[in-house]
């Protein structure tokens, strides 16, 4: 059994069999460590990430059309669950959770206006005025169509 | 948000994102912009994750002059289905002025040649982006000026560069020959002499696939094809009972990535052939009813497709 924390201090204990879809824990377990902190990812987030490894951990035939429906549910949560599920998965190096997260997250921006990305991401435009202007002139097709949004999630 | 990583991780969202909202987010930030525009790893990662099924995305242009009466009826959204791949057309997307600038090649990777009769140059122009490149050199100094030039776009998988192909057509002896002369884009100086062939094709019609150019050649039932990289023109020929007019149909070679043929025989039935490889054809869906009828749907349309090529000069793109 290993014991996770996470930085809101809270303890989880779970089989290793599980954890070595963790790339990163499972390098710690070899490495003999029984108690592993994880400064960078907070509990809400790894409560999700233990119940898509359990998931995950059985992977006969017979559950695998049970992994695909869990998998579709999985991503049907807010943007910001999914990033910060996605840098925890990245810390973590859980391939297949990534592989699962960056087409959805991608699926989920790809018709959003540049100000909700710019929001979403946190960045701050760092082009004048006229430069933007320019940009947008110059790709006029891409900033049209009636399947643009500009909602936050 | 947090910053490790963060780099990665938008590499590899943005990677998987339609090319719509690429050029559209090119102006997020300057980071973002020059990892759109100018990082090769970027470009190689989102080509090939553009290119490979079951993520492929394939965005077929239907380029064609912008006429403001006909333009009305034309511009509807339509769902139509071909042998499963459903599609939708799109808005117009690029205008060009017919008078001023007309396409002169075929279409490669998402480029087409477009010649100005102004400047009497040529301009590359890539579909997806709407860039627009004028060609360096000259393609009108030889014997017999043609209007417009009469060019194959192709891209040599090994040497990885655009070669354009130039054809036209001399009188020898009386008979008709259609002479070639090659050049490799951002590598040759000056045109190289090619090939000839002892006929003429028509290089709107030709159809790149995969490192070769092909064109169908319906007096001789024949198919002749350039392989880009070893720069040799050879020829096969049409299935015997079939060879009697054929068409390469470039929006499913195009969508299936294998060399797709309407070939008729004289009583006008008409057989698809794929070509898995070349020289060995995979006939497909002769005589299977309900097929048939998709293929009838699937030829008034190719019927409609001739009738506008003559009319408006249609061509698909893959991008």
């Amino acid at each position: 059994m290993i014991t996770l924390q996470s930085s809101d201090k809270d303890v989880f204990e779970i089989e290793q069999s599980i954890l070595i879809q963790s790339g990163t824990i499972k390098n710690m377990v070899e490495d003999d460590f029984t108690f592993i902190p994880l400064p960078s990812v907070d509990t809400e987030t790894l409560i999700k990430i233990i119940e898509y490894m359990k998931k995950h951990a059985d992977k006969t035939d017979s559950k695998e059309k049970n992994i695909k429906e869990f998998d579709k549910d999985f991503m049907k949560k807010t943007l910001n669950e999914l990033f910060a599920l996605v840098f925890a998965a990245n810390y973590l190096h859980i391939s297949s959770l990534l592989e699962l997260l960056y087409p959805s997250i991608a699926d989920r921006i790809k018709d959003k206006i540049t100000e909700a990305i710019r929001q979403i991401f946190s960045i701050r435009c760092d082009f004048t005025p006229e430069e933007e202007r320019r940009i947008i002139m110059d790709n006029k097709w891409a900033h049209e169509g009636t399947e643009i949004e500009g909602t936050l999630d | 948000m947090e910053n490790h990583c963060f780099g990665d991780i938008i590499f590899e969202i943005l990677s998987r994102l339609p090319a719509k909202s690429l050029m559209r987010f090119n102006c997020v930030c300057k980071t973002w912009n020059s990892l759109i525009r100018d990082d090769p790893n970027f470009v190689q990662s989102h080509i090939a994750r553009s290119q490979a099924p079951p993520t492929a995305t394939r965005l077929l242009f239907d380029l064609y002059y912008h006429d403001n009466k006909r333009d009305v009826a034309v511009k509807e959204n339509k769902k139509r289905r071909i042998e499963g791949f459903p599609l939708e057309l799109q808005e117009p997307r690029h205008y060009f002025n017919y008078e001023k600038m007309r396409t002169c090649s075929n279409h490669c990777n998402g480029l087409i040649c477009l010649y100005n009769v102004e400047d009497t140059r040529v301009y590359l122009l890539n579909v997806t982006t709407g860039e627009i490149k004028a060609l360096s050199f000259s393609v009108n100094d030889v014997k017999s000026p043609l209007y417009p030039p009469r060019l194959c776009l192709g891209f040599d998988l090994v040497m990885e560069k655009y070669k354009l192909l130039q054809l036209f057509v001399e009188y020898n002896n009386n008979k008709l020959v259609t002479k070639m002369r090659i050049r490799t884009l951002g590598r040759d100086s000056y045109w190289r002499n090619c090939c000839h062939m002892s006929s003429t094709v028509s290089p709107l019609r030709s159809n790149f696939l995969n490192g070769v150019l092909y064109w169908v050649h319906c007096p001789c039932s024949r198919i002749f094809y350039f392989d880009l990289t070893k720069e040799e023109l050879q020829s096969f020929s049409l299935p015997e009972e079939y060879s009697h007019f054929a068409v390469l149909d470039s929006m499913q070679t195009a969508l299936r990535g294998k060399l797709v043929m309407h070939c008729f025989n004289t009583e006008i039935n008409f057989s698809n052939y794929i070509y898995d490889e070349l020289v060995k054809p995979k006939k497909v869906e002769e005589n299977n009813p309900p097929l048939m009828e998709n293929f009838k749907e699937e030829n008034s349309y190719r019927e409609n497709f001739v009738k506008r090529s003559r009319e408006r000069k249609i061509l698909f793109c893959i991008t």
